[in-house]
């Protein structure tokens, strides 16, 4: 069998595996493994597997990946949230439509805290969600709010998406995140932006309340400024050059630890539903890592990446074409996989494809993180776009009086605000990479 | 059995949290040593590694006994739930067999790097312990895997 004969066979034995219920990792892994012990024999194979996974698992850069979802258990178990969600309410809450802008607001400061999209989801929306609800506002709105606005959880740094993006592509996990701040802060103001247009068209899904006090928001800042620490200290302290991110990520845990602890939110059983809660994402995470690993070792072999470019090449096709094409691909394969494997599956193989191409004439650094933040931007839509997005189920599952068509009519407001979003980061790369070129 | 074993898993889970623990105690040592002293902690960054190590390996038996292994259940969600804990069943058995499989090659792993008397650069903590470490998660996991497809094969039966 040809090189790439090999590659298409695994690939497909792959998608095969995984169709029929195969937890992802595994089906990366058995037709690596064939493929790699059909190409170099049982002897190099059987030695390879003796140091895989002590390689993959104590990688320095991926370490911060446990250490920030500790990080954003410990902002949830310790209702981190509830703190910012009340002062973004008071700020605001009285507008039209102000309370759903609320929420999007405490759902991007809780991305700065949290990694992770359901997370941030389901503890905003906990808190959030009643409350639109007690003002009057649409179910539509208000659980179609929530279900956008987890999305912030990944958009805004940190991001466990971008730290395994930064380790497939070999780039800086702290230049990524930079990256990250404007197109994520971006995300928020057009969801804002959204509500803001939706409410003036249809006034009655989002009603106007009294404006709070002074008093009320002084109150509600006071519960914030801890947050707003965390954030300037794990930030500032990396791109301050006093510590790596996975120092960033262990101070972030151990500060947000003791905001919660401070606030009588943490004892023993939290702790634990902390740890369980880490180890059971931080798993699966790492074993997809592993069964790549191994599906990426066979590809190699195979040279079926290379090959990929090369043939993409030869097409001369417009490269932001090209990349408009890949675009669509991610957000055809999020409707029915989840975000962080379909970038581990298919991040090595198209990415060489994506350095071959002339993109605004991006030095390659640039280009690799400027596709980081497009990967990021359109995966997180199949976390609420039909048939099956995860964050509409989480909010549903919160909010059982609004039926689920419901949510999806309100959905389509913000994805209508994701696809501007996207096409101002394809045609204006600057938005990705100013801020990286000021840091840095 | 099921008992006994969610036990397991959570206690090597808590373990697992533990070493995290330890290892932002340490960065935070660090930190204030390097910036406070102008010295660091000689060869810190290689027990971050040995850490994540452990404590990952640590998670992943709790990760299959709670079914946390990540599956695309797209093209199979119209199937009555008995075809599904069928299918269930192969893949958590797959899983199984493939961690066993792991286990047992990282077990010589460790033996390999023992012999040869490896150590970490700076610190000069000897390699094999970490290597040594991980295999009894990843054998924990390869139980919870069995155990996992018996009981989706039960549903299936049922």
């Amino acid at each position: 069998m040809s090189g790439l004969a090999l590659g298409f066979a695994m690939l497909g034995a792959m998608l095969a595996l995984m169709a029929l219920r195969v937890p992802i990792a595994i089906a990366m892994f058995v037709p690596g493994a064939l493929g790699y012990l059909s190409v170099a024999g049982q002897g190099p194979f059987l030695n390879l597997l003796k140091g895989i996974v002590y390689a993959r698992l104590s990688n320095y850069d991926l370490s911060v990946i446990p250490l920030f979802l500790l990080m954003g258990q410990f902002a949830t178990q310790g209702g981190l949230s509830r703190a910012l969600f009340a002062f973004a309410n008071a700020l605001i809450g009285h507008l039209r439509g102000g309370i759903a802008m609320a929420s999007v607001l405490a759902c991007a400061a809780f991305g700065t805290v949290c990694g992770s999209s359901v997370a941030t989801c389901a503890t905003v929306t906990q808190v959030a969600l009643p409350e639109m609800r007690r003002h009057g506002y649409s179910g539509r709105l208000s659980t179609a709010t929530m279900a956008a606005g987890g999305t912030l959880g990944i958009l805004v740094p940190p991001s466990v998406v971008l730290v395994v993006y930064a380790i497939l592509v070999e780039q800086n996990i702290a230049k990524l995140f930079a990256a990250a701040m404007i197109p994520g802060l971006l995300a928020a103001a057009l969801y804002v932006a959204a509500i803001t247009l939706y409410v003036r068209l249809k006034p009655e899904h989002g009603p106007a309340q009294p404006r709070h006090g002074a008093q009320e928001l002084v109150a509600a800042a006071k519960d914030v400024w801890p947050i707003v620490l965390i954030f300037v200290i794990v930030f500032g302290g990396i791109y301050g050059g006093f510590f790596t991110p996975t120092e960033g990520a262990a101070i972030g845990a151990a500060s947000t630890f003791l905001t919660a602890l401070f606030k009588g939110e943490m004892g023993i059983e939290a702790l634990k539903r902390s740890f369980l809660g880490s180890a059971e994402t931080a798993g699966f995470v790492f074993m997809i890592l592993l069964g790549a690993d191994m599906l990426n070792t066979a590809l190699a072999l195979s040279q079926m990446p290379a090959r990929l470019a090369e043939a993409v090449g030869a097409l001369d096709l417009a490269p932001v074409a090209v990349i408009a094409a890949i675009l669509l691909f991610y957000i055809a394969l999020s409707a029915v996989m989840d975000e962080l494997s379909m970038i581990i599956l298919t991040v090595p193989i198209l990415f060489p494809l994506v350095l071959e191409l002339d993109l605004y004439g991006l030095r390659e650094t640039e280009k690799a993180l400027w596709f980081g933040i497009l990967v990021l931007s359109v995966v997180e839509i199949g976390l609420i776009a039909p048939p099956v997005g995860l964050n509409v189920y989480v909010v549903n599952s919160l909010a059982p009086d609004v039926p689920m068509g419901e949510t999806y009519k309100g959905v389509f407001l913000f994805l209508a605000a994701d696809a501007v979003r996207i096409v101002l980061l394809v045609s204006f790369p600057i938005l990705s990479l100013w801020l990286v070129r000021l840091i840095f | 059995m099921g008992r006994t074993l969610e036990a397991l898993a959570k206690a090597f889970a808590f373990a697992g949290g533990a070493v995290f623990v330890v290892m932002i105690g340490m960065s935070a040592t660090s930190i204030a040593s390097r910036t406070l002293l102008g010295q660091p902690l000689p060869g810190d960054f290689e027990f971050v590694q040995l850490g994540c190590a452990i404590g990952v390996a640590a998670f992943l038996p709790w990760c299959q006994m709670r079914r946390g292994n990540i599956i695309v259940d797209f093209f199979t969600a119209r199937l009555p739930p008995s075809a599904q804990a069928a299918l269930d069943a192969i893949g958590a058995l797959l899983l199984a067999v493939v961690m066993a499989l792991i286990a047992w090659r990282a077990m010589y792993g460790a033996i390999t790097v023992y012999d040869s008397g490896e150590r970490a650069m700076i610190s000069g903590y000897p390699q094999w312990i970490g290597y040594a470490a991980i295999v009894p998660s990843l054998a924990l996991t390869a139980i919870a895997g069995f155990f996992t497809a018996w009981q989706s094969l039960r549903e299936a039966m049922k």
